[in-house]
């Protein structure tokens, strides 16, 4: 329907024909240098500066929200000292000297600490307080201990609550004596240094997932499924209603101005123009002519349409593959892959950089095919594959704003045809084919960029209001009469190939799902939050910003091993690292819910899975020697969900244990027990990694059931 | 050494803060906040109390609508009523009693006694919060003789394997060890182990001296120590704690063979009587446990010669075949590590190590344990742990470097019970640390 003008084109101009209009157009007083002239004017010039700016800063807030607010580094845990001196305290306000111990600096005025007594046992909290001042002065030190006057730098910061004391905290301030912590956060709460520093960035630059939002394919997936969690969707299925409106009133201005993948593949296209002029050159497509042919036989495929509906059709029953091919998710998931290692190293080094998964670099390759397209001809991927454009363009059939030809200013020079990137300028002749005159129209693939008014030698293209009717000519009339009659013809084609490519698409998602759900041998753990597995292969687009999020890369794309379902989503790779407990980031940048958003101390509570001790190979239980790796991680995380049981105990003759025999075993407290994998990380990296002990982790995380 | 009366019993405060070396003056706040330091001024509306922090004076001005009371001279005035001023009060005055003191209190049997029955019939605080929780498959009967090893049914196995590893379930143990004697209260023989499995959970987990010496008394233990033979030194260190050295020699008299009376002998500074002893034990198959605590004792008490000649004799120990190879290389290794220890730092002077961190190693009951030192202003800021394999003694790791830096010293730190070798490896690897501290300021003055 959309390609309905294909047929139009029977007749291919001749050579003699071109120097016709040619030579028409050098008649023209308006052209200088006889006509070929690529800009037209100011407000062509302008238009064409502003595309590119606005792809500019859509790439580049892109980028912004992909590459800082989503990066989670650095990760700087709260620092704490010990050691402060409390040299006087006012018993009423609170307001506490303290003498820094060696070492520490001044602190900046204004900056808020937490306080605690670690003379008191426990230790307690005494609140928070602002500092008030903090300096440096000399001290003579005392001069009978040392033998000689010398002169020692002291700092004393004097600190005010922040909130009145509760009287608790007060009398315990009035009345210690002993040292005292500085915090920098509360002590008291779990660790949220990695949440907070995305809070920060979230609320300078909006949501990580803003970007996502704007593929109406994920914020397809994002309005699909239950009201239930509809609070962690509702940000994308807005921003993508918005966009997609937008679209639909500006002709697709979506794919032309904004999206970060189109404005890539501008960019790769200009790299490539010299491999495509070769390309051309070799497959013999020399001309104007030869050219149109070729790209209205790559259109007339609909292959895009196809795809669009075989992946929604996929999605709707139950698997969210629309991640594979649409461009948004697409690029974010290769920017993960392709380029976040990068990043990382430069945060931490390339040792901290997980070895490429087998996922990562299938989807690298198809990612560099889709720019690879753009040999054959501009916008390759946008044009012939694109499932999202797909859906703008039927939207843009509805278009109120869009570019149209004025046939009676046309001279059927067809340069409009040769520079649109997305073949949306069709040549046509009237059926009666009088006065032998072609003609141009603009179709619906048109993505408003404007180059085509930019070039034409008579200002015949213009931008404006459907409603504005052009002054009526019979030959436009009856190139739309002629059309209508075709496009019901290939309507039905059209629409079969829709019918067949859902069902297809609908018939996959069924069977792959199907046999996820029913693979109870599936040992992939999901991230903290996640949906369960049938929903949340339903609602994962596969964009890969959960993998960027993840401070330690504990987050790693599933390969091909999970099944074509399970394809670029996330699992826990405990080997890898576990999860940070100061971390909710993977919920927050989910743009469809499939993570759900936690607050820390709820994702702490969250199971993801169980960790199981395999007896075969854990050292004490094998009866090799003393590991408490697992233990001291799960107590550093605060999860205490190890224990220790005595294994390998003798008796002695009087049937009593022999004290001082055998080994303490790790346990797993299934009730405390959350599946953060940090236990198998600590003993793959100590016992597997550097000191070769043992051939695999002796404590692994299994998907709780 | 101040004390306090406090209804009819005399209870010394003995060290209430150690780290506060001048023991003057005490404020209890109607919120259980206590303060200890020299009332210096006082008026109609505060109180202004003085002392020491960091080498100098300091005065605190408490409103004195927030005191409970106010102890000034041997005196004390109650200035508001507060029930957590009131427990405060009174958890300080039990917790007082059997502190390590550097010089314990002396009191006489009935004192003792007193104390013992007092503290006894009282539960302690986290008691009734604590939940019972055992293994549905556990044998509640507790009989005396059992087959095989099976830690979910059998309580004693239960309570080796499961409970001593993990510190988080030892309050539970006293809590399921009360529920148990409640089950079994009409079979004595029962009831009695129970008792004494009660006393040890007290000594070994939380050093709660009078509870422990309670629960054994009632078992009977003081009267017929063949019961549980392996108990009495144990019992004789909470008398002695508890402030009775005779009535712990008195115990000793009667139970000799046990060798960890060596070491509670030689702290309670009967040296030769402890060598004796070992001297004796050494003729049996204990020869390395009783030359290793021979050589502790002689450390405890200075003598560091002889201390390093009973180590020595370790080394040279004949393994036999009842001992196990492992405990046997146990000894040996923490006999060399001593040797190494007294070395370092009998030629140690604190002072003249210069600020830093250091860090040193030695060897404890399991394995390695590493210390990290931070030395600052000529003082020892803070000793830390930061790796061990040491099992179920925790309490030493805290413990230890809690001492060292109260003390300022590495002489004098009192072993948690029953946890010797872990005390002894953080003292050993701080004195490594120091040392090599002290090298290092050396070698900083040569250049």
């Amino acid at each position: 329907m959309i390609d309905s003008q294909m047929k139009e084109l029977r007749t291919e101009l001749s050579e003699t024909e071109t120097s016709r209009i040619n030579e028409e157009l050098a008649d023209d007083k308006s052209l200088k240098n006889g006509g070929v002239r690529k800009r037209r004017g100011k407000r062509a010039l302008f238009r064409r500066v502003a595309r590119r700016c606005a792809q500019g800063a859509a790439a580049f807030f892109f980028g912004v929200l992909f590459f800082y607010v989503c990066c989670p580094y650095p990760t700087d845990a709260p620092r704490t000292s010990n050691g402060w001196l409390p040299l006087s305290v006012d018993g009423e306000s609170g307001r506490v000297s303290l003498q820094n111990p060696s070492g520490e600096p001044v602190l900046e005025r204004g900056a808020t600490r937490w306080l605690v007594d670690a003379s008191s046992e426990p230790a307690a909290t005494l609140g928070e307080f602002r500092v008030v001042e903090s300096r440096s002065t000399q001290e003579q030190e005392n001069a009978s201990s040392t033998g000689g006057a010398e002169t020692a730098e002291v700092v004393e910061t004097t600190l005010e609550p922040v909130a009145p004391l509760a009287l608790e905290q007060l009398d315990a301030l009035t009345l210690t004596f002993g040292e005292i912590t500085v915090c920098e956060s509360d002590p008291d709460a779990p660790p949220s240094h990695c949440a907070r520093r995305l809070t920060e960035k979230t609320s300078t630059f909006g949501r990580a997932s803003t970007a996502l939002a704007c593929d109406p394919l994920v914020g397809a997936v994002a309005a699909s499924g239950s009201r239930r969690d509809w609070n962690d969707r509702i940000a994308t299925v807005v921003v993508a209603a918005a966009i997609l409106a937008l679209s639909t009133l500006f002709a697709r201005a979506f794919c032309g101005w904004i999206c970060p993948m189109g404005a890539a593949v501008d960019f790769v296209d200009f790299l490539l123009k010299p491999i495509r002029v070769a390309v051309h050159k070799l497959l013999k497509i020399n001309n104007l002519n030869q050219k149109l042919k070729t790209s209205r036989a790559l259109r007339s495929t609909d292959f895009r349409f196809f795809l669009a509906a075989a992946l929604i059709g996929a999605t709707f029953a139950g698997v969210a593959v629309v991640g594979w091919f649409a461009p948004i998710p697409t690029l974010t998931r290769n920017a993960d892959f392709g380029f976040a290692p990068f990043q990382t190293a430069a945060f931490r080094g390339w040792g901290q950089v997980p070895a490429a998964t087998w996922g990562a670099r299938i989807s690298l390759v198809v990612f560099a095919t889709f720019f690879g397209l753009g040999v054959f001809g501009k916008r390759a991927f946008c044009r012939w594959i694109c499932p999202s454009g797909a859906i703008f363009s039927l939207f843009g059939r509805l278009k109120i704003f869009g570019y149209s030809i004025d046939s009676a200013r046309c001279v059927d020079c067809r340069r409009c045809a040769a520079v649109c990137s997305f073949d949306a300028i069709s040549p046509f002749e009237t059926e009666t084919g009088e006065s032998g005159k072609a003609g141009v129209r603009v179709g619906a693939t048109c993505v408003s960029c404007g180059e085509c008014a930019a070039v034409c030698p008579r200002n015949a293209i213009v931008f404006r209001s459907v409603f504005k009717n052009l002054a009526p000519n019979a030959t436009a009339e009856e190139a739309r009469a002629s059309s209508r009659r075709s496009s019901r013809r290939r309507a039905l084609g059209f629409g079969i190939g829709v019918g067949v490519s859902t069902t297809l698409g609908a018939l996959f998602g069924r069977s792959t799902t199907s046999a996820a759900n029913s693979d109870s041998a599936s040992s992939f753990v999901r991230p903290p939050g996640a949906l369960d597995e049938r929903m949340f292969l339903q609602r994962c687009v596969r964009c890969g910003e959960c993998f960027r999020a993840c401070p330690n890369d504990a987050l790693q794309p599933i390969d091909l091993d999970g099944g074509l379902a399970r394809l670029w989503t996330p699992r826990l790779n405990a080997n890898w690292s576990g999860c940070e407990p100061s971390c909710n980031n993977c919920g927050r940048v989910c743009p469809t819910g499939a993570i759900r958003p936690l607050e820390i101390a709820e994702k702490r509570r969250f199971v993801v899975g169980t960790a199981v001790v395999d007896k075969d190979a854990c050292l004490p239980f094998a009866d090799v020697e003393d590991c408490r790796l697992c233990f001291d991680e799960c107590e550093r995380a605060g999860y205490d969900a190890i224990e220790f049981v005595a294994v390998g105990t003798e008796l002695d003759e009087n049937g009593r244990p022999v004290e001082g025999v055998g080994f303490l075993a790790p346990v797993v407290s299934s009730e405390r027990c959350v599946g953060c994998g940090l236990c198998q990380a600590r003993c793959f990296a100590i016992n597997v990694r550097v000191q070769d002990k043992l051939t695999r982790s002796a404590i692994r995380v299994f998907p709780r059931r | 050494m101040k004390k306090l009366l406090l209804t009819a019993l005399i209870v010394a405060f003995s060290e209430l803060t150690a780290a506060t070396p001048f023991f003057g003056d005490e404020i209890i706040l109607t919120t259980g906040k206590k303060g200890t330091g020299t009332i210096v001024a006082e008026n109609a509306s505060s109180v202004s109390i003085e002392t020491s922090v960091g080498g100098s004076k300091v005065r605190r001005v408490v409103p004195k609508n927030r005191i409970y009371s106010i102890e000034q001279g041997g005196k004390v005035r109650v200035l508001n009523e507060s029930e957590a001023g009131k427990k405060a009060a009174e958890a300080s005055a039990i917790a007082s009693i059997g502190s390590s003191a550097k010089e314990p209190v002396v009191r006489t049997p009935a004192e003792v006694v007193a104390i013992i029955e007092r503290a006894g019939k009282t539960l302690p605080d986290w008691f009734e919060s604590t939940p019972l929780e055992y293994p549905k498959t556990l044998d509640l009967s507790f009989p005396k003789d059992v087959d095989g090893w099976d830690n979910q049914r059998n309580f004693g196995q239960y309570v080796w394997d499961v409970i001593n590893p993990n510190q988080s379930r030892w309050r539970g143990a006293v809590k399921l060890a009360a529920f148990l004697r409640e089950k079994n209260k009409n079979r004595p023989e029962v009831v009695m182990r129970i008792d004494q499995t009660i006393g040890e959970f007290y000594f070994r987990f939380f050093q709660d001296y009078p509870r422990a010496a309670y629960y054994w008394r009632l078992s009977g233990l003081d009267k017929n120590l063949e019961a549980a033979p392996w108990l009495a030194p144990y019992l004789g260190e909470c008398y002695w704690k508890l402030g009775s050295k005779k009535m712990a020699l008195e115990l000793f008299e009667k139970s000799q063979n046990q060798y960890p009376w060596i070491k509670i002998l030689a702290d309670m500074g009967e040296l030769e009587q402890a060598l004796e002893l070992a001297e004796r034990l050494a003729q049996t198959n204990l020869a390395d446990y009783a030359f290793v605590y021979a050589g502790d004792a002689c450390r405890t008490a200075g003598e560091y010669d002889r201390a390093i000649e009973y180590y020595q004799k370790v080394l040279d120990v004949e393994p036999t075949p009842q001992r196990t190879a492992e405990n046997m290389e146990r000894n040996t290794k923490r006999a060399r590590a001593n040797i190494v220890g007294i070395n370092v730092f009998n030629r140690l002077d604190l002072t003249k190590v210069p600020d830093g961190v250091y860090f040193g190693e030695s060897v404890g009951f399991a394995g390695t344990v590493r210390v990290k030192v931070v030395v600052a202003a000529g003082k020892i800021a803070s000793v830390e742990v930061v790796e061990h394999q040491e099992k179920q003694y925790y309490s030493s790791i805290a413990d230890v470097p809690r001492q060292i830096v109260e003390r300022q010293s590495l002489k004098d730190v009192d072993a948690v019970s029953s946890a010797t070798a872990t005390s002894e490896a953080i003292v050993n690897a701080t004195a490594k640390a120091l040392a090599e501290g002290l090298e290092r300021g050396a070698k900083g003055a040569r250049e």
